[in-house]
C-alpha cells in the first residue's frame, strides 16, 4: 500500500516548474507519485492559494492545464473541503489561522501524519510531520 | 555542413504467449522507453490485427515548465493569499 501525504501550495507549484530548479525532496516526491509508492492528497483550499498566485501572473490557462492534470493523474486525490474536516476541527480547543487548520485536518481526515510544506506551524502547533525543503 | 540524426531501427522479437496470456517486454527494451516496475503500459487493439503497447504516461512525468516566468512563493505571498482567503483573520 503506497504512503499517503498531503501537499501545500508551495508544492503544487514545484510540481509543473522546472524540474531542475524543483527541491531535490519535492522532485523524489513527484517520483514516488509517478511510481505509485506515494498517494498524495491535494486540499482545494491549496490549489485555490495557487490560483490566486498563477491569476496575478497571468498564467491562467498554464493554472487551467495543472489542474486538468492533477484531475487526471493517479496516486493524486484533490480532497474537498467538508464537514469531515469541520469535525475535526471541533477537536481543536483554540483557534488557529484556518488555512493551517484546514489543511492538517486534511491530514488527520486521511489517517497521515506527513505534509510536504516550509510552514512551522504544521509541526508546532499541529505536531505533524512535517517534509519541508 | 554535416547533419546528425539518431536512427531509431524498429526491433522485432518472436515470443512464446504463456498459458495464461503473459507475454514479457524484453528488458533492454524497457530500458530503452524507462519503463519500471509498477508503471503502466497501454495496449491498443488495431484494425490490421497488430497490438500497439505503449507506456502509460504519468500527466506528472510531463516536465513542460508550465509555470515558466514565474517564481516560487515568497514568505509575502503566502501571507496576502491567506489574508485573501480569510480577511478578517
Amino acid at each position: 500500500m503506497s504512503q499517503i501525504v498531503v501537499v501545500d501550495a508551495q508544492v503544487l507549484f514545484y510540481f509543473h516548474y522546472d524540474y531542475e530548479k524543483i527541491p531535490p525532496l519535492l522532485r523524489e516526491l513527484k517520483d514516488d507519485v509517478i511510481k505509485g509508492d506515494i498517494m498524495v492528497i491535494i486540499p482545494t483550499i491549496a490549489i485555490s492559494e495557487l490560483l490566486w498566485k498563477m491569476r496575478k501572473a497571468g498564467k491562467i490557462n498554464a493554472f487551467k492545464k495543472a489542474l486538468a492534470r492533477w484531475e487526471a493523474s493517479e496516486n493524486v486525490i484533490i480532497d474537498e473541503f467538508d464537514l469531515k474536516i469541520i469535525k475535526l476541527m471541533l477537536n481543536n480547543t483554540e483557534s488557529h489561522e484556518l488555512l493551517d487548520e484546514i489543511i492538517a485536518m486534511t491530514c488527520k481526515k486521511y489517517k497521515t501524519n506527513i505534509i510536504f510544506s516550509t510552514n512551522l506551524k504544521f509541526r508546532e502547533i499541529f505536531k505533524l510531520e512535517l517534509r519541508s525543503w | 555542413m554535416t547533419i546528425e540524426c539518431e536512427m531509431f531501427m524498429t526491433e522485432k522479437i518472436t515470443q512464446k504467449v504463456s498459458s495464461n496470456g503473459r507475454i514479457v517486454i524484453p528488458k533492454e527494451w524497457r530500458d530503452k522507453l524507462a519503463i519500471k516496475d509498477k508503471n503502466e503500459i497501454e495496449m491498443e487493439l488495431k484494425e490490421d490485427k497488430t497490438i500497439l503497447i505503449k507506456k502509460k504516461i504519468h500527466p506528472l512525468e510531463i516536465n513542460d515548465n508550465l509555470f515558466e516566468g514565474v517564481s516560487p512563493f515568497t514568505e509575502d505571498e503566502l501571507k496576502e493569499a491567506k489574508k485573501s482567503l480569510f480577511p478578517s483573520e
